[in-house]
């Protein structure tokens, strides 16, 4: 049995994406090592360059929609390099028959969420494929922006004795999306946390909490962003359940079916390194900044000889020690 | 996440008790499993008590054979609809994921009445609902049977792949492979079957048996129960689980059950053919049975070269033992449906660690 083809587990940004990035993709493109960071910056500049395509079902969730989330997907990107948003390309890929009116929503929300975030609006291309060539509507935004701190947030600038922090609770964007699909049949009063997280970057490289890494928590949510983390830095990540803040809604929801909510992606949540013994300070400078749950959830732990699954463990809330998981696929609710 | 915080520092305190006693316990169920090794269950445990897994993951004990019927069915052209466990489980001919990424119809639904409704919302397609599972899906799955029939939905069928759990509970403690000294018997399943399902076993088998929860304080409690029986040398049922799991169980889901199905001998993972322990559609409504509508058998199917999944499904040899676990077979490349399922036993042990999490806090 062959992996002869791609199946949406290969793109659901868990092991599996992480997987055919090092090891299909970036072989293939590149002679030189690629760094799977959000961003890159170019040589010999103080600028950041990053991409992304958007892709949602539905078009239209609770706390937001695909317009927004391509503005805020991209300058997330760039504040988590440690970068201001400062430019952006805007592309889209419409199917035949979409409804004016759908494109006309989208496109006011882009207008309002670029001059939210106060991003130059560039470039960018219209392109339409025939009915089924694309599921309605996919949008590819570039952005780039300038460094404002110092030095790139990478991982591997993270030592061991750093603190984590999170910036807010996790899970609610990939929640709120699919109960919005109405699949599960339960209806629950999530809202997706999607939001620039540019002015939260800001405001910690601003205090001098010895910031080093920045991560959003998108697709394979806060465990995938751990693991990376960990394998990229060479440390251990050692994270404490009950810090780890999470809406009780989305806790209700996770065991009904399931699922993990470190697994969920979020899309206006980001965990932050910094220097060690700084968590505290660092999430006082989140909650001054807006971000009122934030939380330090872990510290930074020797990684030598450490095999890569064992890499992040999580003390649980009654007190023992287990693996975090690494998210490997399409969610699938469990049947008994 | 976990209910009734606080209360774990006397729980644990009061296991250390029974420090002296040296005992297998088998959590039939894979929730049970999966919420073991979530909470870290193991490591706060006395050094002699082992906790194994059991034959209580559906997805793990259905019979490879029916899984490439399921994908003969979907490359057929009929839309193949199941859970979403299912998908991954990998057969002779690949798993249901591939056989979708290649081009056929196979969709993941979370009720079986979902399935149902794309039957009759489609007309122009055949659906056939893949249905495994045990007692506590087997009622949805009759009353999806019933809507079916009555509605005479006729593009619709299924094809199933149902089993009970006490039979497979008896013959693991007949065969006395796996040692096993108490179950933790699943709390879902006896919310339809009741605890007096298990009496005979215990009291036979001299198998203390517990009924329990799904929440570390759950599950702990019931540890502890079966402890405390082991050391009186008691055998009974009990039910830790008592909010929500009655001894006679629920006679209406159960009568449900068996309006549409008889009882057969199934095969299963690992155990082979167990006597009475699988439900099939009875014969006066073999039109709605794809393996009758389609004309079509489960083949028997060897399992995969190597993988160990039989002999964990019979608490014979935890994950580890397997000469595949970590290396060749993981959950994102799996050989055997233990790591593929969210109840699975190796998976479980693969993300959370099972009792190899090298952490002293």
């Amino acid at each position: 049995m062959d992996d002869d083809v791609i199946t949406i587990a290969d793109g659901s940004g868990g092991i599996k994406t992480f997987d055919l990035l090092k090891n299909v993709i970036l072989p293939s493109v590149l002679s030189s090592d690629g760094s799977m960071e959000d961003g890159a910056l170019l040589d010999g500049t103080d600028l950041v360059f990053t991409t992304d395509s958007f892709t949602v079902n539905p078009l239209f969730f609770p706390g937001g929609d695909i317009g927004k989330l391509s503005v805020y997907g991209t300058v997330n990107d760039l504040a988590v390099m440690g970068a201001s948003p400062n430019f952006l390309s805007l592309s889209f890929i419409i199917e035949e028959g979409l409804p004016r009116r759908i494109l006309d929503s989208i496109l006011g929300s882009i207008g309002r969420a670029v001059e939210e975030v106060g991003i130059k609006l560039v470039c960018g291309d219209t392109k339409v494929m025939p009915r089924g060539g694309v599921d309605r509507i996919v949008i590819n935004t570039s952005g780039v922006g300038r460094l404002i701190s110092g030095k790139p947030l990478v991982a591997r600038r993270a030592k061991v004795g750093y603190d984590i922090v999170v910036s807010g609770d996790v899970g609610r964007h990939e929640m709120a999306v699919l109960l919005s699909r109405g699949e599960f049949g339960i209806e629950a009063d999530i809202e997706s946390d999607l939001a620039p997280i540019y002015n939260g970057v800001k405001a910690l490289i601003e205090a001098n909490v010895g910031l080093v890494f920045a991560r959003d928590l998108t697709r394979g949510g806060l465990a995938m962003a751990l693991y990376e983390l960990a394998l990229a830095s060479n440390t251990r990540v050692v994270v404490d359940e009950e810090c780890i803040p999470v809406n009780r809604g989305v806790v209700g929801l996770c065991e009904v079916l399931g699922f993990e909510p470190v697994f969920l992606a979020c899309e206006g949540t980001f965990i932050a390194v910094v220097g060690e013994g700084r968590g505290k300070e660092a999430v006082e400078v989140l909650k001054q900044a807006g971000y009122e749950n934030a939380s330090r959830i872990g510290v930074l732990e020797g990684g030598e000889r450490l095999g890569d699954v064992e890499r992040v463990i999580m003390i649980t809330r009654v007190g023992s020690p287990r693996l975090m998981p690494l998210p490997t696929g399409e969610l699938t609710p469990r049947i008994c | 996440m976990v209910r009734g915080d606080g209360l774990y520092s006397g729980l644990i305190g009061d296991l250390k008790r029974y420090s002296y006693i040296k005992a297998t316990i088998m959590e039939v169920c894979g929730t049970h499993t999966m919420a073991i090794s979530r909470y870290g269950i193991r490591s706060l445990l006395p050094e002699g008590v082992r906790l194994i897994s059991g034959p209580g993951c559906p997805v793990c004990v259905t019979e490879p054979g029916a899984i490439s019927t399921a994908i003969q069915l979907a490359e057929s052209g009929v839309t193949l609809v199941t859970f979403g466990d299912m998908m991954r489980v990998p057969s002779a001919r690949g798993s249901l994921y591939q056989a979708r990424a290649k081009g056929a119809d196979v969709r993941i639904a979370y009720s079986p009445l979902d399935a149902l409704n794309i039957a009759v919302n489609n007309k122009d397609i055949s659906v056939c609902f893949f249905a495994v599972g045990f007692e506590t899906t087997i009622p949805g799955i009759s009353f999806t049977l019933k809507r079916a029939i009555e509605e005479g939905i006729d593009n619709f069928s299924m094809l199933t792949s149902l089993r009970t759990i006490p039979p497979a509970m008896e013959v693991i403690v007949k065969t006395g492979e796996a040692g096993v000294d108490g179950f933790i018997a699943p709390g879902h399943v006896s919310t339809i079957i009741g605890s007096e399902a298990y009496r005979d076993i215990a009291e036979k088998y001299g198998v203390p048996t517990v009924v329990s929860g799904f929440s570390a304080g759950d599950i702990l409690t019931t540890v502890s129960m079966i402890l405390d029986m082991i050391e009186s040398n008691e055998s009974e049922v009990r039910i830790q689980y008592e909010h929500v799991v009655k001894p006679e169980g629920n006679i209406k889901a159960m009568k449900m059950m068996y309006e549409y199905f008889n009882i057969y001998d199934i095969g299963w993972r690992g155990l082979g053919i167990i006597e009475k322990s699988g439900l099939k559609i009875k014969e006066e409504y073999s039109a709605i049975d794809a393996l009758c509508r389609y004309d079509i058998e489960i083949e028997e199917e060897d399992e995969p070269e190597g993988c160990l999944c039989g002999d964990v499904l019979a608490g014979r040899a935890i994950p580890p033992d397997c000469s595949l676990f970590g290396g060749l077979c993981t959950p994102s490349k799996p050989v055997g449906p233990c790591m593929v399922s969210s109840e699975g036993s190796c998976a479980a042990y693969y993300k959370y660690g099972g009792d190899r999490v090298r952490y002293t806090i």
